[in-house]
C-alpha cells in the first residue's frame, strides 16, 4: 500500500474519531447518569444496559435485568416501584415492568416516541409515564394506556400526586395540574380515534423557563426549581405562586430537587452554590449562599431533620440552617445523581467511578461498595 | 478556550437564528450552515486556486522533465521541486492551509449543533452555562427576540424528524425504517466527492480519488444513520451547499460522474 493511500486512510479514522467523539447522542453513548430508587432495603438502580437491584443491607446483587446488557437499550431514569412492579423506562422508547422480586420482564409498553428521561410514577395501581415525546402516559399495572396529556415540551420531571390530582413539571415551562384518572366521557379523540387523549389540564402555571428538576410536595405546597435559577414554591389549593427565589448568579440551573427540612428550603444550583430559604415566606436564612466550589447537580436527602448533599467533585456533606457544614466523606467521583437513605445508610451512585454503588453510614464512613462483575 | 472562542459563538448564533425566524431549529441548522460556508467562501476560493496551480504545475515541462531526470533521487527532486514551486509562486501548504483552518469550525459546528439540541441530561449540563448572561444582554437589544434561557427546549422537530433522534421512515407493510435521510447523506456526499475531484493524470492520485469517491460517502451516512438526524440534516445542507458553492464558481466536473469517458481520456 503506497504512503498517499495509507495516509487518507488514516485521515479518514481520525475525522471519524473526532466526529463520533463530538456526539452523544443515540443509545451508544452515556448521555446521562444513573438513576436510583430505594425501597424496603433494595436498591433499585438503572444504569447504563442494565437495571440492578441491590440489598441495601450488604449490597449484594440480587437480579439484574436484562442478564446480558445490550446498548440497544440504556437505563438512566431511576426505576419506580409498587409492592410487586418495578417500572423503568429507557433511552429508545419502551417502559419495562419487571417482577420485583426476580427482575423477570412482565410487559413492556412502546408507544412512547421518544426516550424516557425521567421516572415514572406508580400511585393505586397506574402508572404515569413522562417521555420526552411531551406525552404523559397513563397505563393500568398490565401496561394498558388508560388516557395520555400533551405537554408542549420534553418531560424529563418525575410526577407527583397527592389525594385528588396529578402534577406533572415539563421542559415546556408550565406546571401541569391533572386528575388521577379520566373516565372515557372525559376523554378526546386521539390520533387513532380511540379515546384516550386529556385535551386540557384541571389548571396549569407558566414557570418561566424549563424544568428539568424533580419537583417535591410537601403540605400542599409544591417546591421546584428551574433551569434560570428560580425556586417557586406553589400552593396546590390556591393555584398560585407562595414564593419565588432567585439564585445570586445568573441562570445557575437547579438541577436537584429542594431539600426541606421542618423549617427550611435547602437547594443548590449548578455554579456550586447552596442556599436555605424559609420554608414559609422563602426568605434567606444566610447573608450569602454556602459555596461548594463544584456544582449541585444531585437531589440532596434530609437525614435528623439536617439536608444532605453531595457535590458534583464528591464531597458529602451534611448541612442545616445555621449554615455549618459537616463534610462526611468525599469521594474520587463524580456525583450527578441523587442521594438516597435507607437502613440507616445515605445510598450514594457516583457516575465516573469503579464502583457503581456506594453505601456510608451517617458520619460518612463507607459500608459496603458494588463494584458490577463483568 | 476551545469553548470561547468555538463553541459559545456557534451556539449563540444558532440560538439567534432560532430565535429570529420563528424558532425552527432545522431550518436554524441549514441557515447557519449557509453563513458559516460564506464566511469562510474566500478560504474555499484561496484553496481551489491553490489546488488548480498545484494540478497545473503537474502538467508543466519543466515539472516532468525534473521527475525524470531526479527519478532515483529523492531528495534532489525535493530541492528541484521547491525551486521551481519558488520560481512559479506557488506554496505547496496553500491549499492545505484553509482546510486546515475550516476543520477546526466543521468539528465546532458539530458539536454546537450536538450541545444546542440539549435532548439528554449531560448534554443539557453542557449547554446552560453557555448561554451567558452576556448572550442574554446581546438578545435583549433586539426587539422581538426571546431571552436565550426560555428558549430550552428547542423544538426539535422538523418536517417528519425527530433532529434529537436518529431519523426513519416507516412505510406501512415494511417492518424495519428507512433511514431516508441518510440515503440523502450518502448521495450528496457522493455527488460532492465525485462532482469536486480534479482530474488528474497521476495513477496514485486516480486511486486515490476513487477511494474518496467511495469511502466518505459510506463513512458520513453511517454517522447519519447512527447519530441524531440534526447532525444528518447538517452534512446535507453542508453537501448541497458546497456543490452550489463550486458551481458558482465554475469548478464543478460533471465529466467525472461519466466513469467509461474519464478512463478513457486518461489512457
Amino acid at each position: 500500500m503506497n504512503k498517499k493511500i495509507f495516509s487518507l486512510i488514516i485521515l479518514t479514522l481520525i475525522s471519524a474519531v473526532l466526529i463520533s467523539g463530538c456526539t452523544t447522542n443515540s443509545a451508544a453513548s452515556a448521555s446521562s447518569w444513573p438513576g436510583m430508587m430505594l425501597d424496603n432495603q433494595t436498591g433499585y438502580l438503572a444504569y447504563g444496559t442494565q437495571v440492578y437491584a441491590l440489598d441495601v443491607k450488604n449490597g449484594s446483587l440480587l437480579w439484574k435485568y436484562p442478564a446480558e446488557g445490550s446498548s440497544k437499550s440504556q437505563f438512566y431514569a431511576a426505576p419506580e416501584v409498587s409492592d410487586s412492579l418495578v417500572i423503568v423506562g429507557d433511552y429508545t422508547n419502551t417502559l419495562y415492568a419487571l417482577d420485583k422480586e426476580n427482575g423477570f420482564e412482565k410487559w413492556q409498553f412502546t408507544d412512547a416516541e421518544d426516550r424516557y428521561i425521567a421516572s415514572s410514577l406508580l400511585n393505586n395501581g397506574i402508572v404515569y409515564a413522562p417521555n420526552t415525546d411531551s406525552y404523559l402516559y397513563a397505563l393500568d399495572d398490565n401496561g394498558n394506556l388508560l388516557w395520555r396529556f400533551k405537554a408542549n415540551g420534553p418531560n424529563w420531571s418525575k410526577p407527583l400526586a397527592d389525594e385528588n390530582h396529578l402534577y406533572l413539571t415539563s421542559m415546556d415551562h408550565f406546571l401541569y395540574v391533572l386528575n388521577l384518572n379520566y373516565s372515557e366521557a372525559e376523554l378526546a379523540a386521539d390520533k387513532d380515534g380511540g379515546k384516550t387523549l386529556v385535551s386540557e389540564p384541571v389548571w396549569s402555571l407558566d414557570l418561566g423557563t424549563a424544568v428539568v428538576s424533580n419537583p417535591v410536595l410537601e403540605d400542599g405546597i409544591l417546591y421546584v426549581g428551574t433551569v434560570d435559577g428560580i425556586v417557586y414554591a406553589v400552593d396546590l389549593e390556591k393555584q398560585s405562586v407562595v414564593w419565588k427565589y432567585t439564585v445570586e448568579d445568573e441562570m445557575a440551573s437547579i438541577w436537584g430537587t429542594p431539600v426541606l427540612t421542618s423549617d427550611a428550603v435547602f437547594f443548590g444550583d449548578e455554579n456550586g452554590n447552596l442556599y436555605a430559604v424559609d420554608k414559609k415566606d422563602g426568605s434567606a436564612l444566610w447573608p450569602s449562599p454556602f459555596e461548594t466550589g463544584a456544582s449541585l447537580i444531585s437531589s440532596g436527602i434530609t437525614v435528623d431533620d439536617k439536608a444532605v448533599f453531595a457535590a458534583s467533585d464528591g464531597k458529602i456533606f451534611s448541612i442545616d440552617s445555621s449554615k455549618e457544614p459537616k463534610t462526611l466523606t468525599t469521594l474520587d467521583a463524580v456525583i450527578y445523581s441523587p442521594l438516597g437513605f435507607e437502613d440507616g445508610k445515605i445510598v450514594v451512585v457516583p457516575a465516573s467511578s469503579e464502583a457503581l454503588v456506594k453505601a456510608i453510614d451517617t458520619n460518612g464512613n463507607e459500608v459496603w461498595t458494588y463494584l458490577p462483575t463483568k | 478556550m476551545w469553548d470561547t472562542i468555538i463553541i459559545k459563538p456557534f451556539i449563540a448564533g444558532l440560538l439567534f437564528i432560532y430565535d429570529m425566524i420563528g424558532q425552527n431549529f432545522g431550518i436554524a441548522i441549514i441557515l447557519f450552515t449557509v453563513v458559516i460556508k460564506a464566511i469562510t467562501h474566500p478560504l474555499t476560493v484561496k484553496q481551489i486556486k491553490s489546488s488548480k496551480a498545484m494540478q497545473d504545475l503537474q502538467t508543466d515541462k519543466d515539472w516532468l522533465e525534473m521527475q525524470k531526470k531526479y527519478k532515483n533521487d529523492r531528495d534532489r527532486l525535493a530541492q528541484e521541486q521547491m525551486k521551481l514551486y519558488k520560481e512559479k509562486g506557488i506554496s505547496p501548504f496553500a491549499s492545505c492551509l484553509p482546510t486546515l483552518i475550516q476543520f477546526p469550525i466543521i468539528i465546532g459546528l458539530y458539536q454546537s449543533i450536538i450541545q444546542t439540541m440539549g435532548n439528554a441530561p449531560l448534554q443539557m449540563l453542557n449547554l446552560i452555562p453557555k448561554i451567558t448572561p452576556l448572550l442574554s444582554n446581546v438578545f435583549s437589544f433586539l426587539p422581538g427576540l426571546q431571552e436565550p434561557i426560555s428558549l430550552i427546549p428547542l423544538q426539535n422537530h422538523f418536517l417528519w424528524m425527530n433532529l434529537g433522534q436518529p431519523e426513519r421512515v416507516y412505510i406501512p407493510g415494511i417492518s424495519f425504517g428507512i433511514p431516508l435521510l441518510a440515503i440523502f447523506v450518502v448521495i450528496t456526499s457522493f455527488l460532492q466527492t465525485k462532482l469536486m475531484a480534479t482530474p488528474s493524470s497521476d495513477p496514485q492520485s486516480q486511486q486515490m480519488t476513487g477511494m474518496m469517491n467511495l469511502y466518505m460517502p459510506i463513512l458520513m451516512g453511517w454517522f447519519a444513520y447512527s447519530f441524531a438526524s440534526g447532525l444528518a440534516l447538517y452534512f446535507v445542507a453542508s453537501n448541497v451547499i458546497t456543490i452550489i458553492q463550486y458551481a458558482v464558481l465554475g469548478k464543478l466536473n460533471f465529466s467525472n460522474l461519466k466513469r467509461k469517458k474519464k478512463v478513457e481520456v486518461v489512457k
